[in-house]
C-alpha cells in the first residue's frame, strides 16, 4: 500500500502543499521567549481559556461623528430601565430620568462605588436603532444602540443580547447615553465590545464602563477610549483627549488582561499631530492601529500612519503609510486585519468623484501593494476580513473580493448606507443598515447576507 | 533546585531550537496561525512539569510532535468544532484573476479544511513528517489499519476536491 501511495496523485499534490504552506507557519521567536520565560517561573503560560482566532469589526460612520461629538455637560440620563418604584406590578410608568452628578474631567472619572443591578427591561422594545455589535461567537453577541423609551418620552440607551444571533433581548442596568440619546452628554458611550460572555466595555472618548455578569450591570472606571479591541486574553485600548485638535490629541496605547482595571501603558510613540480619526484592528497576536491625517483643505502632507504591534499591543512600531500614492493624493481610510500577516488598507483617492481602492500586505505591513480596481461604491468608509478568503468594503452598500481586491463584486440584496460591518471568524459577519434597524448576517464569509429587522 | 534549573535549561533549548518545526507541524494540523501557536504553546506548558519524561524519548521532538496532534485532536473533538472551517470551500477565483487560478496545491490546503481532525493529523504525519503507518498510528494512538483508512478516505476527499475543481476549468 505504501508503494502505491508514493505514486498516488494526489499524495504528491498533499506532499508539495504541506511543503509549501509549512513555510507560512508563523516563526514563533516572541513565542518561544514567552514559553520559556514562564517556565523560568515555573508557572503555566495560558490564562483562562480565551477566544481564539479571528475577529475584525468596524464602526464607519457613527463613530467617526462620535470622536468629535463628546459634549461635557450637567444632564440626565436617560435610560430603558425600570426603578425601584416601578418593578413589575408597580402601577407607575418604566421610564427613568437619573440626575447625575457633576461629571469629572473626561479622563478622571470615580470608579463606581457598586453594582447598579436592575431588573431587565422588557424584552420587546420599539424602534430599536443599532449603532454598534460585538459578538463572542458565532451567534452570541450584544447590540448598543437606542430605541423609544418605556411609556414613549424620546430615545433612551439599549443594550440589547442574543444567544442565537437573530432574536434580540433587551437588557437594564446601561446607565449612559449614545449617539441619539441625549445628543450623547456625558457619560457618552459610543461602541460595545464583549471579550467573553462575561466581561464587556462600553466605552466612549470620555466614558468607560466594564462588566462581569454579561451586561447585567456596568461600572462606571476613568478614562475612556477611542477604541478597544480584545482577543488572546488582553484587551488593547487606545485614548485620547479633545483640546483643540481637529480630532483626537494625546493618543496613548494601554493594554489589560480581560477584566482587569490595571492598564499599563504600551511602548507607542505616535509620530503625528494632526490626527482626524483613529482605527484599531486585531488578528491573532498582531494589531494594528491607523492613525489617519488630516485632509481639510487638501493639505497634501496630511497623511495618514499605520503602527503595528506583533505582540498583543505592547510594543508598537510605526510602517508609514499604507496607501500607494500614486501621482495623486490618496488617504488611508480604513484598516482590516487578515490571518497570517496579511493586513488590507482602504485607500481613497481626494479626487471628486471619490474612488476606492484597496493595498493589501503579506508581510504584516511592512510592504503594502496597491490593488487596480475600484470599488464599486459611491462611497465607503469601512473594511473588514481578509484578503486571501473575503474582504468586504461598505459604504453605500457591500461590496465584495475573494482576491484580495483585484476583483469587486457588489452585494446586490444589501442596499442603503452600511453603518457597520464586521466579522466574528472567517465565515460569520454582520452589518448593519436602514439607519441601524436591519442586521444583516452572513455564514458564508460575505457570500450572501441575510436580513434580520430589529424591533 | 539544581534539578529544576536543569529542567529548566533543558526545556529553554529544547523549545528555542524546534520552535520552528513545532510551529510548521501546528500550522499543517490547524490551518491558522494563531491556532498553530496556541496550540504548541498549550502543548508545552503541559509537558513541562514532566519534561524528564520529554527528554528520555527516543526522540523528544517526535515526542512533542505526537503531543501537539493528540492535544489538537482532542481540543476538536471536546469543542465539536472544525476549526475555522468553511461550511463550503471558499469560491474559487475568477478565471481571470490576476492572481491566477487556485494552484493544485491551494485546492488540496482548501480541501484539509473539509477534513475531521484525525484525518489532518493522519495525512500531516504521513506526508509531512514522513513517519511510517506504524509511526503514525502510534502517535495517534490507534491501530495500523485505522491510519491507513484515514490516510486513504482523507486522499480520497482531497481527490474529489481536485476533480471537482478542474472540472469548473
Amino acid at each position: 500500500m505504501t508503494d502505491d501511495l508514493e505514486r498516488e496523485p494526489t499524495a504528491a499534490a498533499l506532499r508539495r502543499s504541506l511543503a509549501a504552506h509549512a513555510a507560512e507557519a508563523p516563526k514563533g521567536e516572541l513565542l518561544a521567549r514567552r514559553i520559556i520565560d514562564s517556565a523560568g517561573a515555573d508557572v503555566p503560560v495560558a490564562g483562562p481559556p480565551s477566544r481564539r482566532g479571528w475577529r475584525s469589526w468596524a464602526l464607519p460612520i457613527v463613530a467617526a461623528g462620535a470622536v468629535a461629538g463628546v459634549v461635557a455637560a450637567l444632564v440626565g440620563i436617560e435610560h430603558v430601565r425600570p426603578t425601584a418604584a416601578n418593578q413589575p406590578g408597580s402601577p407607575t410608568p418604566s421610564v427613568l430620568s437619573t440626575q447625575q452628578p457633576t461629571p469629572l474631567p473626561t479622563t478622571s472619572a470615580p470608579e463606581s462605588p457598586a453594582p447598579t443591578t436592575v431588573p431587565a427591561v422588557p424584552s420587546k422594545l420599539a424602534n430599536v436603532r443599532i449603532a454598534d455589535l460585538t459578538f463572542v461567537g458565532d451567534d452570541v453577541g450584544w447590540a448598543l444602540g437606542s430605541a423609544d423609551c418605556v411609556g414613549g418620552r424620546g430615545r433612551c440607551t439599549a443594550v440589547l443580547r442574543t444567544t442565537d444571533g437573530t432574536h434580540w433581548t433587551g437588557m437594564s442596568g446601561a446607565a449612559f447615553n449614545m449617539l441619539d440619546v441625549k445628543g450623547c452628554a456625558d457619560p457618552c458611550v459610543t461602541k460595545l465590545r464583549f471579550a467573553n460572555d462575561l466581561v464587556g466595555y462600553a466605552f466612549g472618548p470620555s466614558a468607560f464602563y466594564v462588566t462581569t455578569d454579561g451586561g447585567r450591570s456596568w461600572h462606571r472606571r476613568p478614562g475612556g477610549a477611542i477604541q478597544l479591541e480584545t482577543l488572546d486574553n488582553n484587551v488593547i485600548r487606545v485614548t485620547g483627549t479633545n483640546g483643540g485638535c481637529p480630532g483626537p490629541c494625546n493618543i496613548r496605547v494601554e493594554t489589560a488582561a480581560i477584566g482587569s482595571s490595571s492598564w499599563t501603558p504600551a511602548d507607542f510613540i505616535p509620530n503625528q499631530l494632526d490626527v482626524s480619526a483613529v482605527l484599531l484592528s486585531r488578528e491573532g497576536h498582531d494589531a494594528y492601529l491607523l492613525l489617519t491625517g488630516n485632509p481639510a483643505g487638501g493639505a497634501p502632507s496630511a497623511t495618514s500612519t499605520l503602527y503595528r504591534s506583533r505582540d498583543d499591543g505592547r510594543t508598537w512600531q510605526a510602517v508609514g503609510e499604507p496607501c500607494p500614492q500614486t501621482g495623486q493624493e490618496v488617504d488611508s481610510t480604513a484598516i482590516a486585519a487578515g490571518g497570517a500577516d496579511r493586513v488590507s488598507a482602504l485607500c481613497a483617492t481626494r479626487q471628486s468623484p471619490q474612488r476606492y481602492r484597496v493595498a493589501t500586505s503579506v508581510d504584516a505591513g511592512s510592504h503594502f501593494v496597491g490593488r487596480p480596481a475600484n470599488v464599486p461604491l459611491d462611497r465607503v468608509a469601512a473594511l473588514a476580513g481578509d484578503p486571501d478568503t473575503a474582504l468586504v468594503a461598505a459604504g453605500s452598500g457591500l461590496a465584495r473580493s475573494t482576491d484580495g481586491g483585484v476583483h469587486w463584486h457588489r452585494i446586490a440584496e444589501v442596499t442603503g448606507t452600511i453603518q457597520f460591518v464586521g466579522f466574528e471568524s472567517m465565515r460569520v459577519g454582520r452589518a448593519v443598515s436602514q439607519n441601524g434597524t436591519r442586521i444583516w448576517t452572513t455564514r458564508d464569509a460575505g457570500r450572501t447576507w441575510q436580513p434580520a429587522t430589529i424591533g | 533546585v539544581e534539578v529544576l534549573v536543569r529542567r529548566e535549561l533543558g526545556f529553554a533549548g529544547f523549545v528555542r531550537e524546534n520552535m520552528p518545526a513545532l510551529l510548521r507541524t501546528a500550522y499543517l494540523l490547524t490551518g491558522n496561525g494563531q491556532q498553530a501557536e496556541e496550540l504548541v504553546q498549550d502543548t508545552l506548558v503541559r509537558l513541562y512539569p514532566k519534561w524528564a519524561r520529554v527528554e528520555a524519548a527516543d526522540v523528544p521532538l517526535a515526542y512533542v510532535r505526537r503531543s501537539i496532534a493528540n492535544a489538537h485532536i482532542n481540543q476538536m473533538r471536546r469543542s465539536g468544532r472544525r476549526e475555522l472551517a468553511f461550511e463550503q470551500v471558499p469560491e474559487r477565483s475568477d478565471p481571470h484573476d490576476a492572481l491566477g487560478q487556485l494552484a493544485d496545491r491551494d485546492q488540496i490546503w482548501a480541501g484539509l479544511r473539509l477534513l475531521s481532525a484525525r484525518q489532518r493529523a493522519a495525512l500531516v504525519l504521513r506526508f509531512f513528517e514522513d513517519l511510517s503507518d506504524e509511526q503514525t498510528a502510534a502517535a495517534l494512538g490507534c491501530r495500523v489499519g485505522t491510519v491507513r483508512s484515514l490516510v486513504s478516505r482523507g486522499l480520497g476527499t482531497l481527490r474529489e476536491q481536485m476533480t471537482e475543481a478542474h472540472r469548473h476549468d
